[in-house]
């Protein structure tokens, strides 16, 4: 919900409630004074009835001058000196109303006769008119809270505007496009303040991803020239003919392991590239084709380990990538599958329903088959880097498609679902 | 035949300049762009192997400068930069070849001669060994001039081992060369020796002497 109808909607019922509270306080005490008004003016009428028949003002005179009902009985002894107020209701039929009325009951003596008299007044007649002041203020009360709302949302539109143009340069802001967010004019201080902080560190980002950038791409470079130095010191080495057996598995030795640091940082770049969002123009890319070539290419790895390749690939998977990327990911997903084969193992290889597996043949896996993925997670068995899986999951994930493996029916399971994504940018 | 090696890598120029030398090549070093556009005017030279990072200048520069000046020159672009848009920058320039580092200088002496021979010999690509003879524009190859059958990877190890006879190779520089990069695998060696071992064995059967000789715990050494 957006801040400017939170707010509004918290405002409009707490306004509300204070207004259902206030009308309700102001009804019942408007009732209240009005009641005690009625019995005041009760209480004068028996003053003025009390005077008049002292003056010797006959008592029946009163039966039409006081009060909405007014009874004399006469009665034996006196009882009531001091009045009492009772209240009655009394139905209308006509009008199917309820009236409320205030009834004083109190003895008089004249002429030595005593008399009960009872004056009724009812209440009803200015209820109705404090029903009519309540629903004024009442109306008059939402109406202002009606325009307050609508006032309010403009303002709020107003005065918000820096915030969601904010907003929205945030949710554009990629710092690939090496573009600092520029900060909305305003004179609100705590968004001026907001807007200066994020533009601040959207330039900050920029820099701290620019020069990541050229880290990687200084390392490549200062790195890969003296492992080629390296690597010719120890080929001039090992052509010199005097060289004793142990010498030569020394350098030799050496020189698998130039081998395996410049694989590691072929691998880490292509990662750190792939972090860094770097490869632009996708391709579609022809999976059945590519994964024939790619075939090709390591028969002679499979052949050496016997291993039996079965196809279904028929169903035609189109998926947009950058070529160079797809031939990686590909050769990747092979090679995994043939490096932890068996010897006369099996390859499976089927696309279904836009989802490309592999599978193969191999030992139990130790760990959670979601480790795979994990950077230098490698049984160390052999020269592999461990670096092959986790770069087809950041492709993967680069062009927002899903990969799973897994572990079932004793076969190794690479799955590659491209039926979400096809990022195109 | 005349080879620029412009590199800024001082000691790397010289492992490469110590190795091509061994191969009858007259090698000069330079290490920066404008050495080489001075030694480029003085002498003629069959191959330029180039560094794309130099300190005062870029190597496609160098590449666009040899094209407009019609220098014959074949090139080789040795780049740290693996990347695809530069390859193919530096190749739409005009370069011959690209070699990533860390290279093999077995592997960069290979691809010098396959230059040179796309280069220099049109209608003449031979490369001749004693009895051996390999026709790279044809793809036959001949013992005593009895043609005998290899197999794409037979072949590529067969030019290989005669570009770099004398030298002994290792399984490595054998795997990234013939294999192309993927050779880390756990049955890469075997590999190798499987395939040395049938062309050894095609080899001697059409009689041709035995010149493949392993060396122990390296790889193998073509040679008398």
């Amino acid at each position: 919900m957006k801040f400017v109808y939170k707010n509004i909607l918290i405002n409009t019922i707490i306004s509300v409630c204070v207004l259902l509270l206030g009308e309700s306080s102001l009804y019942f005490f408007l009732k209240y004074k009005m009641e005690k008004e009625t019995v005041e003016h009760l209480y004068l009428e028996r003053m003025y009835m009390n005077n008049q028949l002292k003056r010797g003002v006959n008592i029946d005179y009163f039966k039409h001058n006081i009060g909405d009902v007014l009874e004399i009985t006469p009665i034996q002894t006196l009882q009531y000196k001091t009045p009492i107020i009772d209240e009655i209701k009394i139905e209308e039929k006509w009008e199917e109303e309820e009236f409320t009325s205030k009834k004083i009951i109190f003895d008089v003596t004249q002429n030595q006769k005593n008399y009960r008299v009872s004056i009724t007044k009812t209440i009803d007649e200015d209820e109705g008119l404090m029903g009519s002041l309540s629903a004024i203020i009442f109306v008059s009360i939402f109406f202002m809270l009606f325009i307050l709302v609508i006032v309010n949302v403009f303002v709020y539109y107003k005065l918000f505007s820096p915030i969601y143009q904010l907003i929205k340069d945030i949710k554009n802001f990629s710092v690939h496009q090496l573009q600092k967010i520029s900060p909305p004019k305003t004179n609100t201080y705590e968004f001026a303040i907001l807007s200066e902080e994020i533009s601040k560190m959207s330039e900050k980002m920029i820099s701290d991803f620019t020069s990541v950038k050229e880290f990687t791409e200084n390392i490549t470079h200062e790195i890969q020239t003296p492992l080629a130095v390296i690597n010719s010191k120890i080929e001039r080495c090992l052509q010199d003919e005097n060289l004793s057996n142990e010498q030569a598995l020394l350098l030799s030795e050496a020189s698998k392991y130039v081998n395996k640091l410049f694989n590691i940082n072929k691998g880490l770049n292509l990662l750190s590239k792939l972090d860094n969002k770097q490869f632009n123009n996708p391709i579609n890319i022809n999976l059945s084709i590519l994964i024939e070539q790619r075939l090709h290419y390591f028969s002679d790895f499979i052949q050496k380990k016997n291993i039996s390749v079965v196809k279904d690939i028929s169903e035609e998977i189109p998926f947009f990538m950058k070529e160079s990327l797809s031939e990686i990911l590909i050769d990747n997903v092979l090679k995994n599958a043939i490096q932890h084969n068996i010897q006369n193992g099996q390859i499976l290889i089927t696309t279904n329903n836009g989802l490309f597996s592999v599978s193969n043949t191999g030992i139990v896996p130790k760990d959670p088959t979601e480790k795979y993925f994990e950077r230098f997670h490698s049984q160390n068995q052999n020269q592999s880097l461990g670096l092959g899986l986790s770069i087809v999951k950041k492709i993967v994930e680069y062009y927002d498609y899903s990969i799973t493996y897994t572990y079932s029916n004793e076969r190794h399971v690479v799955a590659i679902d491209f039926n979400k994504g096809s990022k195109t940018t | 035949m005349n080879i620029l090696i412009v590199e800024d890598e001082v000691d790397l120029a010289l492992e490469i300049e110590n190795y091509l030398s061994d191969f009858k090549y007259n090698c000069k070093v330079v290490n920066s762009y404008h050495a080489a556009l001075t030694s480029l005017n003085e002498y003629e030279f069959a191959v330029l192997l180039l560094d794309l990072k130099l300190p005062d200048g870029h190597g496609v520069d160098l590449i666009q400068h040899i094209k407009k000046k019609k220098i014959s020159s074949g090139i080789i672009v040795l780049s740290a930069v693996n990347e695809l848009d530069m390859r193919i920058k530096a190749l739409e320039a005009g370069a011959d070849d690209f070699l990533t580092k860390p290279f093999h200088l077995s592997e960069l002496n290979a691809r010098v001669k396959a230059l040179v021979r796309r280069h220099y010999h049109q209608g003449d690509n031979v490369l001749e060994y004693h009895e051996i003879k390999v026709d790279t524009a044809k793809l036959l190859v001949t013992v005593s001039n009895n043609p005998i059958t290899l197999t794409s990877k037979e072949y590529e190890l067969l030019l290989f081992f005669i570009s770099n006879a004398g030298k002994v190779i290792t399984k490595e520089a054998i795997g990234y060369t013939v294999w192309n990069y993927h050779a880390d695998m756990d049955v890469s060696n075997e590999i190798i020796y499987t395939h040395v071992k049938n062309l050894r064995k095609k080899l001697f059967v059409s009689n041709s002497k035995d010149y493949i000789k392993s060396v122990y715990g390296i790889g193998y050494k073509f040679d008398l």
